[in-house]
């Protein structure tokens, strides 16, 4: 039977007007419903290239990405938007949060481009953020939140739609070791409850932890870390 | 939640974008202040040129359509002095005329308590009425058959008025406030060197002549315009309303008759004089018209640029989140249609004070000749044009990337409908340098 989500050999590389960067080469992947891959790797390994490529923000320049049997790349523009809007719960490093929305509305964003009605998704949204502790700061613009709590409004952003995968890009990056630890529980729990799949790349080794699965990116290569590797990284 | 293809979904699209709309403003509002006011600032120059230049013929035709309404031709003496009004009866039995009246038009100077004027004086009478426009229908003769004011009756004054035979004239409001005349008031008129006491009979308000009142002239009775002006007897241009199909007749006719020492020429020639005379300021002005979209559209399009960051960036958030392409493009549409609608009621406001205080003085060399009126004449072509051109300015700043650099971006605004951004903001920078903001 198909993986939910199956990468084969994937290829990407950027030019730059003085060479090419190899990104990611030939890199093949399968994650199950429920489970919590962890890749890890320095910055500038590709980490978030593999996450843009699965969330069809990228196309690949060989291989393919399978997502519940449909080829990403073989998506129209408008299947692959629904894709990101249904499927793909997206945890950015930069959060990516709409400055002129408070911390609820970028919560209740993903709801009402769904067209779940304003009350409602408000409601949704407002439990996740009780959930994520910023119940205080609801009605803040992210200019006014401090870079962990913004990281919490992202978090709980990612996950108000119930998505079937969850992509993380350095999802503690801006936490102290307990609320960091907090949100890999809370991604772990998601995974087993709505049985999503959760994908998480991070350069700390701690989150291989809470991952069922963890793979080390290098030079655009992707090599799984056997349990003696994420001891030594964890 | 509904279905994608169903009816409300579709209609959910309105509250979302608006909302959408809502939010883009809130992250930049000082950026898109400033865009609109760029705007404004164009669509006021093209508006105050619009009206500057439509009100002066504009002014002139209200007034000779009021006078001369449906008569289409006229028989108009070749000097100031005028003809004989003998020939109003000549032309009236000429063929293919229905109906012909005598009009006396002299330039005066019309000084009141608070200051003087130079007016064109006409001179008319009742006759006027079957074949004249609205403003000798609407015209108060009966103020000017009596020379004595309703308010002034059976009063010492209303004698000596009668004793004196002071001739009674009649002003529009926007003259007669000039001047600071009001009704019974004795005026004094300079006309061909000499110095006439007169009487103001009636005031001309908007409500009875409409945008005449605003017309500079002063209107007497024929014999007290001729008694004025010490031209007895004498009219210097005749009314001629043709019969139904008949125009060319009567013109054959009257130019055989009287072409020799008279002009017989359409009614409107005076208006297409003015249009001969003020041609040369129309192309000036056609060119300023075109330099203030231009700078309309600078103005916006560099107010646009500051909050293109903030907007590429807006636009890359809801890719990223999922945001269609038909959604992305209402949002586009509507700030398109919010800014430039917004913006050009902002700029037709200005507008109208720049033409009231900087646009609204005649050229005097156009104010010796023709009877120009200070009303603003707005016409709905001035305003569209306006509008169009903001909502214009508003497209070209919003989406018009791709058209300044269509080859090298593949990013222009509109990129936001093509782009499926990647992930790190820092990456929308690495397009081209032509689209960095």
């Amino acid at each position: 039977m198909a993986s939910m989500l199956e990468l084969e050999g994937v290829c990407k590389s950027y030019r730059t007007p003085a060479e090419v960067v190899v990104a990611l080469h030939e890199v093949s992947l399968a994650v199950e419903p429920g489970e919590v891959v962890a890749v890890l790797g320095p910055s500038g390994s590709g980490k978030s290239t593999l996450l843009l490529l699965i969330g069809a923000m990228l196309s690949p320049d060989k291989g393919s990405i399978r997502f519940r049997g449909s080829d990403l790349g073989a998506m129209s523009e408008r299947e692959q938007a629904r894709h990101r809007r249904r499927d793909v719960g997206f945890i950015y490093q930069d959060y990516n949060l709409f400055p002129g929305m408070s911390a609820l509305e970028n919560v209740a964003f993903p709801l009402w481009l769904n067209r779940i009605g304003w009350r409602e998704s408000r409601a949704q949204a407002g439990a996740l953020i009780d959930r994520v502790e910023l119940s205080h700061r609801a009605s803040f613009l992210p200019s006014r939140l401090s870079g962990g709590e913004r990281q919490r409004v992202a978090v709980a952003r990612a996950l108000v739609a119930k998505p079937s995968l969850v992509l993380a890009d350095e999802p503690t990056g801006n936490l102290d070791s307990a609320r960091g630890e907090q949100v890999l529980v809370a991604l772990r729990e998601l995974a087993r409850d709505q049985d999503a799949a959760v994908i998480l790349v991070t350069h700390d080794g701690r989150a291989s932890g809470y991952a069922d699965r963890a793979y080390e990116l290098k030079d655009g290569d992707l090599h799984e870390c056997v349990d003696d590797e994420r001891l030594a990284t964890g | 939640m509904s279905g994608e293809g169903s009816r409300l979904y579709r209609l959910r699209l309105v509250p979302v974008i608006l909302r959408l709309y809502w939010y883009r403003l809130r992250q930049q509002p000082a950026q898109e202040a400033l865009a609109l006011l760029g705007i404004a600032v164009g669509v006021a120059l093209i508006f105050a040129v619009e009206i500057a230049n439509t009100s002066v013929p504009a002014s002139v035709r209200v007034l000779e359509h009021g006078i001369a309404g449906s008569a289409s031709l006229e028989v108009a003496a070749r000097s100031p002095e005028g003809f004989d009004q003998g020939l109003v009866s000549k032309v009236g039995e000429a063929p293919g005329v229905r109906g012909a009246a005598g009009i006396l038009d002299a330039r005066v100077t019309v000084i009141g308590p608070r200051g003087q004027l130079p007016l064109t004086l006409v001179g008319a009478g009742p006759a006027i009425v079957p074949i004249g426009g609205s403003l000798a229908r609407n015209f108060p003769w009966e103020a000017l058959v009596n020379n004595v004011p309703a308010g002034v009756q059976s009063t010492g004054l209303a004698r000596r008025l009668q004793d004196a035979q002071v001739e009674p004239i009649a002003l529009p409001e926007g003259a007669a406030r000039a001047v600071g005349a009001s009704v019974g008031q004795l005026l004094s008129v300079d006309v061909a060197g000499r110095s006439v006491v007169v009487l103001c009979g009636a005031i001309l308000s908007a409500q009875r002549v409409g945008a005449a009142a605003e017309s500079p002239i002063a209107v007497a009775l024929l014999p007290a315009a001729q008694t004025i002006t010490g031209l007895a007897h004498h009219v210097t241009r005749i009314l001629v309303l043709p019969k139904s199909g008949r125009e060319a007749l009567a013109r054959r006719a009257l130019t055989r008759r009287f072409g020799a020492t008279l002009n017989v020429r359409s009614s409107s020639s005076e208006v297409a004089l003015l249009e001969d005379a003020t041609r040369s300021s129309n192309q000036v002005a056609v060119l300023f018209t075109v330099l203030s979209v231009v700078v309309g559209v600078l103005f916006a399009y560099n107010a646009m640029l500051l909050s293109l960051p903030g907007r590429r960036r807006y636009v890359m958030r809801l890719r990223n989140q999922g945001a269609y392409r038909h959604e992305l493009a209402s949002l586009m549409a509507l700030e398109v249609l919010a800014l430039g609608v917004v913006a050009s009621l902002v700029g037709l406001v200005l507008g109208d004070l720049l033409s009231r205080s900087v646009f609204g003085s005649v050229p005097g060399y156009l104010a010796a000749g023709f009877a120009i009126g200070t009303q603003r004449v707005i016409t709905p072509v001035a305003v569209l044009v306006s509008i169009g051109g903001g909502i214009f300015a508003a497209a070209v700043a919003t989406v018009g990337r791709r058209w300044v650099c269509p080859v090298l971006c593949v990013f222009g605004v509109i990129e936001g409908l093509r782009w499926v951004g990647p992930l790190k903001e820092d990456r929308a920078d690495e397009r081209c340098n032509d689209c960095r903001a």
